[in-house]
């Protein structure tokens, strides 16, 4: 294995753990309304389930340790099922937090409501899901990247041909860009917003979301159409 | 046409943009941005399209065992991704050094690069390459690769070496070996060259009558009048029987009894030829032209070489005595040497016997020995593996052989038995006639 290759799986791991303490996080806030990193208490109580305080080091490793193991596995092995099962946990660790920030909440439908202990501001919890959006992509398309490598590899290529593909490079530099483009779209939009409502302060929110969602969705499949019929010739 | 990693993208977007929908989700709606313009952006670069890639110095004619550098010369131009070039070998050429698949990273910058590899042709005939075929690869996998090929690959020639036999004693007196140097021609335009005085046939010139020797041999009342006789122009013939059958393919796909064989017919042609010899062949259990009528000379050569270059072995089960009656007004012509390149196996001795016996009775037999060789490759020299085992196997199989040989060397027959891993066919064949 070359030293980039390395470097590589070291920082896909690094991804990995950051990505499991930040779900672990999000979760300890929205469940147990406290930051599990910074408390001092060394026992929590977990409603009416378990009545008996429960070591915090041990929720903390039961928690954290499945979810670390199951991503570090999909590294190592490149195995893309384990990466889809460590991104559907972080799913399910961010769903309560993220939930909080909906405006239709579907399980009042069911007399329920979410029962949160704390809802993480905004901010916060839009920079987090971003990161564990972007850092998903980069490790799913750096696997995709990987196995790429190692075919080319059996196929009979030189290991240093191989090692010069710098495609985690632009791949980085890709989700940086969209990170970039989507903050920026983020508060240009309360600004845009801020404008039009003299004119469009009326509309109510729903149709909003639905008019811009359709309209957007309409814009995507045009330039998906586009962009992937067109075709091109190799030179010869 | 959609990629798989394209469909993926647009379905984690999808879901979370619909989620975000469905929710009045205004964090997902923004996250939900970060696929959609990844993908879009990773779907404005392009893949590398303007790729020429070019073959340099190749030769069309190489030698057997030749080992050959075979140089490919790439450019890149726009886009970004991955370029794999793949130079396709045709079955039978081994890689000898270096690689004939290479990948090449187009960054930024234009890509200009060459590579070169070295590969041996181990199989005679003529092999056409699969070509030179590159295919460009999107940088995420979000296009179709483009795969781009070789418009007219080349064709390789491979010619079994000619074995360098330089020389073979002339022996006087009986000879050992069939194939005496001094032989000369049974049949052809007289030269001016003394031969014997013999009695007069009918057919005779009359200008060939020797007087003076009628004068001193007839001394009685019947007169038998004496000719001189010349020896003919050029020199005997030599006529080669090849077994095309697929049971001579014993071996491993490169190296087999049936190329040896192959080897060995071009090489006895040779030397013959190259020494004014008149040379035909027929090669049984072959589809299409079998014969080839005996001639003299390199042009003889060359025909013998392009037929032998591009034969295959068949399932015809054709045998030699058949072989023999097809060869019957040339045989009985011109009296020629024969050389047997047979399958040598005791499932195939009678059938053998029968063929050599029919050689036997169109050429006759010189001072009780028929001027047949029969050459011998047993495959079990061409086994692979090594060791105290393998050496006994072979002792064993030698043994078990022997009867075999003993057959044909009753019926006056010379066998040349050749090792090819051992010696070279001159080697072998100078062995024999020394003996």
């Amino acid at each position: 294995m070359s030293f980039g290759n390395i470097l590589v799986k070291l920082f896909q791991l690094v991804l990995v753990i950051s990505m499991a303490l930040v779900a672990l996080y999000v979760l300890s806030i929205s469940f147990f309304g406290t930051n599990i990193f910074a408390t001092d208490e060394y026992f929590i109580t977990i409603g009416e389930i378990f009545k008996r305080p429960i070591p915090l080091i041990f929720l903390y490793f039961s928690l954290i340790a499945p979810l670390i193991a199951t991503g570090g596995y999909a590294i190592l092995t490149g195995s893309k099922k384990m990466m889809k099962l460590f991104g559907s946990a972080l799913g399910v660790f961010f769903m309560p937090s993220l939930l909080a920030h909906s405006k239709f909440n579907w399980l009042l439908f069911l007399d329920k409501s979410l029962g949160l202990s704390a809802v993480l501001p905004f901010e916060d919890i839009l920079a987090m899901t971003l990161f564990i959006v972007s850092g998903y992509i980069f490790l799913l398309y750096s696997l995709q990247l990987g196995k790429l490598k190692q075919k080319l590899l059996n196929q009979g290529s030189v290991e240093e041909d191989v090692s010069n593909y710098l495609g985690e490079g632009v791949l980085l530099a890709l989700i940086f860009g969209s990170i970039i483009i989507t903050v920026l779209l983020t508060y240009s939009v309360n600004y845009f917003w801020s404008m039009m409502a003299v004119y469009a302060g009326g509309i109510p929110f729903n149709l909003w979301v639905v008019g811009i969602g359709f309209g957007m969705l309409i814009f995507v499949a045009l330039y998906f159409f586009i962009a992937t019929f067109r075709s091109a010739k190799p030179e010869k | 046409m959609l990629t798989k990693e394209l469909s993926r993208s647009i379905t984690f977007f999808s879901a979370l943009f619909l989620g975000a929908l469905l929710w009045g989700n205004i964090v997902v709606l923004y996250v939900a941005l970060v696929p959609l313009l990844f993908t879009i952006m990773g779907l404005m670069i392009n893949t590398p399209s303007s790729i020429i890639v070019e073959r340099k110095e190749m030769g069309y004619t190489v030698w057997k065992d030749e080992i050959i550098t075979m140089r490919v010369e790439v450019s890149i131009r726009g886009g970004l991704g991955l370029v794999t070039v793949a130079d396709r070998l045709p079955p039978y050429f081994e890689l000898i050094e270096g690689n004939n698949f290479h990948v090449f990273w187009k960054g930024i910058r234009d890509v200009s690069a060459s590579f070169s590899y070295k590969v041996r042709c181990t199989k005679r005939g003529l092999h056409t390459f699969d070509g030179l075929q590159w295919r460009s690869r999107h940088l995420l996998g979000l296009q179709e690769p483009i795969v781009g090929e070789e418009e007219d690959p080349p064709e390789v020639l491979v010619k079994t070496k000619i074995m360098n036999i330089r020389r073979i004693r002339g022996i006087r007196g009986i000879a050992s070996s069939p194939f005496p140097i001094v032989d000369i021609a049974r049949m052809g335009v007289s030269t001016t060259d003394f031969r014997e005085i013999r009695e007069y046939m009918p057919g005779d010139p009359i200008r060939n009558i020797n007087w003076k020797a009628t004068a001193r041999y007839n001394a009685g009342y019947t007169v038998k009048p004496l000719v001189n006789e010349y020896e003919a122009e050029g020199k005997k013939a030599v006529w080669i029987f090849l077994d095309g059958s697929s049971e001579m393919e014993i071996g491993s796909t490169i190296e087999n009894v049936f190329e040896y064989a192959v080897e060995v017919a071009e090489g006895v042609a040779y030397y013959f030829l190259e020494k004014n010899y008149r040379v035909g062949m027929y090669i049984y259990n072959k589809e299409g032209n079998q014969l080839l009528y005996p001639d003299t000379g390199m042009r003889q050569f060359y025909k013998i070489s392009r037929e032998l270059n591009k034969i295959e072995t068949t399932s015809r089960k054709e045998d030699l005595k058949d072989a023999v009656e097809k060869c019957r007004g040339y045989l009985l012509s011109y009296n020629p040497l024969c050389v047997v390149i047979p399958e040598f196996s005791e499932e195939r001795k009678e059938s053998l016997r029968k063929g050599i016996k029919s050689i036997i009775k169109l050429i006759g037999r010189r001072r009780k020995k028929p001027p047949i060789m029969l050459v011998n490759i047993p495959p079990y020299y061409l086994s692979s593996g090594d060791g105290q085992y393998r050496e006994k196997a072979l002792k064993l199989i030698k043994m078990r052989e022997r009867p075999l040989v003993k057959t044909f060397e009753s019926m006056g027959i010379s066998i040349l038995r050749w090792n090819p891993r051992k010696e070279s066919f001159a080697t072998a064949l100078l062995r024999g006639v020394k003996r």
